[in-house]
C-alpha cells in the first residue's frame, strides 16, 4: 500500500513546486468567513480521540479548506491527526494549517509536529495540497518509527519515540476571532477515519464520541463510522 | 569604603554590564545539526556563510537562499546562516543540489494534544531547504 525508502521521501519534497508552495496567503474562497468575533488567544480544539492497545497508526480523510485566519496570532488554525504516547506527553502531528509561520505570511502548508521534549521538537513543512481536496493524512508506527503519509505517499520518517497509546483527529484555533475549520453549512470534513493496529495494521473505523472545548465557537458531528464533520458557529455559509 | 575600593566595584560593574550587554547581542546557534540534516533527507553539508571563494554558481544559490528568505519575512533576517549540501535530494533520477538558509525561531503553528503539557509553540531555529539551481522551495523545518 505504501511506498517505502527516503527516496520517495525526497521525490515527493522535490516535487512540490513554487506554485504549489505559494498557495500561500489563500484568498478566503473555500469555506471561509469572518466570525466577527473579538481576539482572545486562546486554543480551542473540537474532534475525537481514544485509546487502543498495540496501537501503530490513524488515518483520515481531511479536506482541504482555507478558513478565515486574522494573523493575529501566530499559530493559526489546523486540522490532523495525531499519535501520543507516554501519558499523552509525547506526540506526532499531521496534517493542513493555515497559520503565520515566524509572523511571516499567512500560508496553507502540510505540516508535521514530533514531539519529543521542549529540547527536542521537530516542526517540517511541505507544499500544500489544493483547497477542495480531501486529502488522505496518515501516521504509522512501525518498526520503532513514525511513518507520516499524504495520499499513500511517504513524506518523511520519524524515530525516537515510544509506540503510540493513543490517536487524536482534530480542528484546532488558537483566537475566538478566527473561523474554526468549516462552517455550519459547508463542514470541515474529516472522513474514513481509522485506527490500526499490531505489526500488521489491522484497520478500525474510528467511532469515538467527540470532544469540543466551546461549544459557543465550535460545532462538531459525528454523523457516521469513521466522519466527524466540525464548523464555526459564527458561520453561516 | 576607599576611593580605590570604589573604583574597583565600578570596574566590576562596568564589566559586568559589558558581559551582560555582549550576550544580549550573541547571534543565536543556527548551526544544521546531524538531525537536522536527517530530517530534512541530507546528510552533510557545508557551511558557506562567510565563504568569498565560492564559484559563481555557488554563490548564485547562497544569493537566492538569502533572497528567498527575505521575501518569506518581508525583511532581510537579523541573523542567518547559509548552507550547501554536499549531497544532494533525488528527483526522478536527477540528484538536484540543494542550499538551505537557517534563520532563528518560528512559531510552531500546534499546540499540542488534548490533554497534553502546556508549552511555548516557539522553535530555536528555522530552516529552508530550497533548489540550489532554481532557488525553489522544497521544504522547511523547524527545532
Amino acid at each position: 500500500m505504501h511506498a517505502a525508502g527516503r527516496g520517495v521521501v525526497t521525490k515527493v519534497g522535490l516535487a512540490m513546486s513554487m506554485a504549489t508552495v505559494f498557495a500561500l496567503a489563500q484568498p478566503n474562497s473555500t469555506l471561509a468567513c469572518a466570525p466577527r468575533r473579538s481576539h482572545d488567544i486562546v486554543a480551542r480544539h473540537a474532534g475525537t480521540l481514544g485509546n487502543a492497545s498495540s496501537l501503530t497508526g490513524i488515518a483520515s480523510s481531511i479536506l482541504e479548506i482555507s478558513p478565515y485566519y486574522s494573523g493575529n496570532n501566530p499559530t493559526g488554525t489546523v486540522a490532523t491527526v495525531m499519535l501520543t504516547t507516554n501519558n499523552v506527553t509525547q506526540w506526532a502531528q499531521w496534517g493542513w494549517y493555515k497559520s503565520k509561520i515566524d509572523n511571516g505570511n499567512i500560508q496553507r502548508q502540510i505540516g508535521m509536529e514530533f514531539y519529543i521534549s521542549a529540547a527536542d521538537n521537530t516542526f517540517l513543512f511541505f507544499g500544500a495540497k489544493p483547497i477542495g481536496d480531501q486529502t488522505d493524512y496518515q501516521i504509522w508506527y512501525t518498526s520503532g518509527s513514525y511513518k507520516f503519509y499524504v495520499n499513500d505517499q511517504l513524506y518523511v520518517s520519524e524515530g525516537g519515540l515510544a509506540a503510540p497509546t493513543q490517536y487524536q483527529i482534530f480542528g484546532e484555533t488558537h483566537d475566538k476571532s478566527d473561523q474554526f475549520p468549516g462552517s455550519q453549512s459547508a463542514h470541515e470534513t474529516l472522513v474514513s477515519t481509522a485506527y490500526f493496529t499490531g505489526s500488521t495494521h489491522i484497520a478500525h473505523t474510528v467511532t469515538s464520541a467527540t470532544f469540543n472545548d466551546d461549544s459557543t465557537v465550535s460545532g462538531i458531528s459525528h454523523p457516521s463510522a469513521g466522519r466527524y464533520e466540525t464548523w464555526d458557529q459564527g458561520c453561516a455559509t | 569604603m576607599s576611593g580605590r575600593l570604589r573604583i574597583g566595584l565600578a570596574a566590576v560593574f562596568v564589566a559586568a554590564l559589558l558581559v551582560v550587554a555582549v550576550q544580549l547581542n550573541a547571534a543565536p546557534d543556527l548551526s544544521m545539526t546531524d538531525l537536522d540534516l536527517q530530517r530534512v533527507g541530507l546528510s552533510d553539508a557545508k557551511d558557506v556563510s562567510a565563504d568569498t571563494t565560492l564559484s559563481a554558481g555557488d554563490a548564485k544559490a547562497v544569493s537566492m537562499a538569502r533572497d528567498y528568505a527575505t521575501q518569506y519575512f518581508g525583511s532581510a533576517p537579523q541573523y542567518s546562516r547559509v548552507y550547501l549540501a554536499t549531497d544532494t535530494l533525488p528527483a526522478d533520477g536527477a540528484g538536484t543540489p540543494v542550499v538551505v538558509i537557517v534563520v532563528p525561531g518560528g512559531t510552531i503553528p500546534f499546540d499540542g494534544p488534548v490533554g497534553g503539557p502546556t508549552f511555548a509553540p516557539l522553535a530555536h531555529k528555522m530552516g529552508l531547504v530550497l533548489d540550489a539551481a532554481t532557488g525553489a522551495f522544497l521544504r522547511g523545518f523547524m527545532r
